[in-house]
């Protein structure tokens, strides 16, 4: 308790200065366009339409669909003092849906997106300049696992029961709180009471904690624990009805609330060797697996192999011709559907399991990224991993594109920062 | 739709004129602003049901949990001392009414992205910069216009209302997308002349006029009136005069009824009742902080009291032909009042004696609970209509047991407030004592209001003919709302702020834009919402 008032005077302090202290502004952009096309996929897209019959149909083929996006970020960020600054930046973008030759007319053509980014408020305290606790409020980018490309990070980019999975290379927005202190010499720890946003049912909180422990530059022990759901805000919702599995007196009610458990391991050799050209990031080894949801259930869940998703990644070492080259590779044995569409119940799709099998087991990812001049960057893609398009909303459509061994897609994305 | 992207297009635009203005010159410069929100609300209690289309069972807003989450940019080109651009965008988070049937539906219980336009217009300023008064100032956009400073939930009825039907939206809900005209001279009155269109409605371009003057005869009162010629410029007058449905109309012969064997129809002709007319304001503020600024009890803005009346649509119409429990008979029915003051902010009145006093009405205004032991569902026709439909009760419940709630029902609730609300009171005032600095909060404002409209506050569709409420005998029990709000701001850049009320609040559709039914209606409803903003 004495702790957490200290910690309260603190930032009621760093507050208050910052109220005396001038404050100075810092305008950003940042303009992107990207290009992806499907080689192979075997999924349809969540399209549905009337087809010349009346029947509602899908759009039946993804290969050889390409997708662009064009948008520009607009920020400020204002600082008061040494220990307070807050940031906010818009988005805003041009993007498409599938091209389909029957698809209606509001379908194909042009979608503008638009939204927040970010915007939090952040406080350094303890000495500076280098400030062993850091608090972030607000809606802020979340990695714990910098050197991840596109695989992994799945404390937060999951869920559970149904225990789906994201990908991506951009981490993930979270909205809530978040402290993190390095007071602990070679130990970093992170705390996050964060609301869903994402997923129905929305609002719900979720208290998370992570630590990382660096051995000699070598290697990066972390792990992580995660109680998703643990304030529900309205319980009708997180533990409702239509999650019930049995039959008669012998049902169980599985909650759409769980916990998450996270280890990851980082290996970088070049201490031990003369790296010569090395860059900083080559040579890179690292892995990472998590259990998503500790607790059995009846039928659906029974056994809890198939609720950890485990990858592993290497940074092959290109000599500074490329700032990344990353190759990754993950397995992850549901055998439901790894899509968060059915949201309103715990109860996973059941055709999926048969639709798919084992098959969809094995996702695999290679990524290159190059700076070519300060503030531009591109980075190129190929992968097999949980590809979704986007939803204009901030989110994405709920069905992964990549499912079967040979569907396939490649991607560049050219970014300029000012 | 066209008018957004227009609207951002313009945004664009300015942000980039205001860009090419130099920094560091006095003029011309630029000035940025920004800010994050976050907030919560949570319904305690309602019986207004959410417009699902539900068939076997109805999810009420009892109990549901909102919240959001927003950021802006402003930016402000000062091209010389009297002209200005001031523009920016905002954009947020937010999720319609979760309910476990609408989370089916992805689209419907899925994140949501807003972005808006705040403000975009830009000022000329005649006169003296330098002058304490300003003899003429013109506004030309999108922005803010409020008449009364200190409403929060309640009034600013000239432009937050409808006239046929009479609709009360929240205080402050609706920007002025036109032409304002302000002047301050002579000093102690000040005139607004404003020519606006609405962009909330279907009939958006019709244009209104609005004069409000102020009188100011010393710091310690004011008075204004205000006069608004609601849609007087017709962009179709169809979509303004014509209702396409034929129950939104009445006969010229209705109110002298020839008893010829004939009906009205048949010998008057049709006319439709417009959505346009006029709108009158009246309000007044008596502000006693000259008075107190010597004791060191009150605040600077405990104490002020403020109210306003309006008269929603001077003209009387008859009933409607068809749905003749409907019409603008009664201008006493189309008269809001409300009524607001500032409670002290002292830590025992403010954090102790309001709080209690809060709570005491909570309890006591409780809705009983019914228990449902056994039921049975019966169709039975109540002999009322709605239109041309007969109201029927469908649910007969049997073997009910009623729980009265209220100050009777666990009365140690009352008890723990006292006892909660004495620690709070006594305990900021002791340690603002011992610290030796202020503590309390910055503001407290209690506002009632009565509007006796026997309608629902509900505008459904491109009518303008009022909506009857469900029970009609139960009319009166939404004539009253309230609402209790405070603040405390933090050296300027951060604000805690909190609401409880049973007010005029909406929530978004799917859709983006505010659903029409009110999340709370009668005594005994009620929501409170908490949030936390920084401004920079």
């Amino acid at each position: 308790m004495r702790s957490v008032l200290c910690l309260c005077a603190t930032i009621l302090g760093a507050t208050a200065a910052a109220g005396r202290a001038e404050v100075s502004f810092k305008p950003h952009v940042e303009v992107y366009h990207s290009v992806l096309r499907i080689e192979e996929s075997n999924e349809a897209s969540q399209i549905e339409f009337m087809n010349r019959t009346g029947d509602v149909s899908y759009y039946s083929d993804n290969s050889g669909a390409v997708i662009q996006s064009l948008g520009g970020r607009l920020g400020l960020s204002a600082r008061f003092g040494a220990r307070l600054s807050a940031t906010f930046t818009y988005d805003n973008h041009i993007w498409h849906v599938f091209q389909g030759r029957d698809m209606p007319v509001y379908d194909n053509t042009e979608k503008i997106a638009g939204g927040v980014h970010e915007g939090y408020l952040k406080v350094a305290l303890g000495p500076m300049p280098a400030a062993p606790v850091v608090l972030r409020l607000g809606y802020f980018n979340m990695r714990y696992a910098p050197e991840v490309m596109n695989l992994g990070e799945y404390l937060f980019r999951t869920g559970v029961y149904p225990g789906y999975v994201l990908s991506g290379g951009e981490g993930i927005e979270l909205l809530g709180a978040h402290v993190q202190t390095t007071i602990v010499p070679h130990l970093t720890q992170d705390l996050l009471f964060t609301s869903e946003i994402n997923i129905f049912p929305a609002y719900d909180y979720s208290l998370s904690y992570l630590a990382r422990v660096d051995i000699l530059n070598i290697a990066e022990i972390g792990a992580g624990a995660m109680l998703y759901r643990v304030v529900s805000v309205r319980e009708e919702n997180t533990y409702n009805a239509l999650s019930y599995v049995g039959d008669g007196a012998d049902t169980t009610r599985i909650p759409l609330s769980g916990n998450k458990l996270m280890g990851r391991l980082v290996i970088d050799p070049k201490p031990l060797f003369n790296p010569g050209r090395m860059g900083p990031e080559d040579l890179k080894l690292y892995c990472e697996a998590a259990l998503l949801g500790t607790k059995d259930y009846p039928e659906m869940y029974e056994d809890i192999r198939e609720r950890v998703p485990v990858m592993a990644g290497v940074h092959v070492p290109m000599f500074n011709l490329l700032d990344v080259l990353a190759v990754e590779v993950e397995w992850y044995g549901t055998p439901h559907g790894c899509n968060p569409e059915n949201s309103a119940t715990a109860v996973p799709l059941v055709q999926e399991q048969f639709r798919y099998g084992d098959r969809d087991d094995w996702k695999w990812a290679v990524t290159a990224t190059r700076e070519i001049v300060d503030g531009f960057e591109v980075t190129a893609r190929a992968a097999r991993d949980h590809l979704r398009m986007e939803d204009g909303n901030g989110w994405y459509q709920p069905r992964e594109l990549m499912k079967l061994p040979g569907d396939w897609y490649w991607s560049v994305r050219s970014s300029i920062r000012f | 739709m066209r008018r957004k992207t227009m609207l951002f297009k313009t945004t664009i635009t300015m942000l980039a004129v205001c860009a090419l203005a130099v920094r560091g010159k006095e003029y011309p410069r630029v000035e940025y602003a920004g800010g994050v929100t976050y907030g919560i609300t949570k319904v305690v209690h309602s019986n207004v049901a959410p417009q699902l289309e539900i068939t076997d069972d109805t999810t009420y807003f009892n109990g549901a949990w909102i919240q959001n989450f927003s950021g802006n940019i402003g930016i402000d080109a000062i091209l010389s001392p009297h002209l200005s651009l001031h523009t920016g965008i905002s954009a947020g988070i937010w999720h319609t009414f979760q309910t476990v049937r609408s989370g089916y539906y992805f689209a419907t219980s899925g994140r949501k992205a807003s972005r808006d336009i705040p403000t975009i217009n830009v000022q000329y300023r005649f006169g003296d910069p330098g002058a304490g008064h300003t003899p003429l100032k013109i506004t030309a956009g999108f922005f803010d216009y409020r008449y009364e400073s200190d409403a929060k939930s309640l009034g600013l009825y000239l432009f937050n209302s409808e006239a046929y039907p009479g609709i009360v939206y929240a205080a402050g809900e609706r920007k002025i997308f036109g032409l304002g005209l302000h002047s301050d001279l002579p000093a102690i009155l000040s005139h607004d002349v404003l020519a606006y269109t609405d962009p909330y409605s279907s009939s958006d371009f019709d244009v209104s006029f609005a004069y409000v003057a102020c009188l100011t005869p010393g710091p310690l009162f004011n008075v204004g009136a205000g006069i608004a010629l609601h849609r007087i410029l017709k962009d179709d007058p169809d979509l303004t005069d014509r209702s396409t449905y034929s129950e939104d109309s009445y006969s010229a012969g209705e109110i002298a009824r020839i008893d010829s064997g004939l009906s009205v129809r048949d010998l008057e002709p049709t006319i439709y009742y417009s959505k346009a007319g006029t709108k009158v304001m009246l309000r007044a503020a008596f502000d006693p902080s000259p008075l107190l600024e010597q004791s060191a009890f009150f605040g600077p803005s405990d104490l002020k009291v403020y109210a306003e009346a309006a008269i929603l649509g001077l003209k009387d119409y008859p009933n409607s032909y068809e749905s003749p429990s409907r019409g603008y008979t009664d201008i006493l029915e189309r008269i809001p009042v409300m009524g607001g003051i500032n409670v002290p902010t002292h830590p025992i009145v403010g954090n102790g004696i309001a709080p209690l006093g809060l709570a005491m009405f909570l309890i006591g205004t409780e809705p009983d609970s019914v228990k449902v032991l056994e039921a049975d569902t019966v169709i039975v026709p109540t002999g009322e209509f709605h239109g041309n439909y007969e109201l029927f009760d469908t649910t007969i419940t049997q073997n009910t047991e009623i729980i009265e709630r209220g100050l009777r029902y666990k009365p140690q609730r009352l008890v723990v407030a006292g006892v909660l609300s004495a620690i709070a009171g006594a305990g900021t005032f002791l340690l603002e004592r011992r610290l030796g600095r202020e503590l309390r909060l910055d503001r407290i404002a209690v506002e009632v209001e009565y509007y006796g409209t026997p309608y629902r506050n509900v505008l459904l569709g491109d009518r303008a003919l009022p909506v009857l409420h469900l029970y009609q005998d139960r009319a009166d029990e939404d004539n009253i709302r309230w609402a209790v709000h405070f603040e405390k701001s933090f050296m300027d850049r951060v604000t805690f702020s909190g609401r409880v009320a049973c007010d005029h609040l909406k929530l978004k559709n799917e859709y983006g834009w505010w659903a029409p039914e009110e999340i709370v209606e009668r005594i005994g409803e009620w929501y409170w919402a908490t949030g936390l903003s920084v401004s920079f």
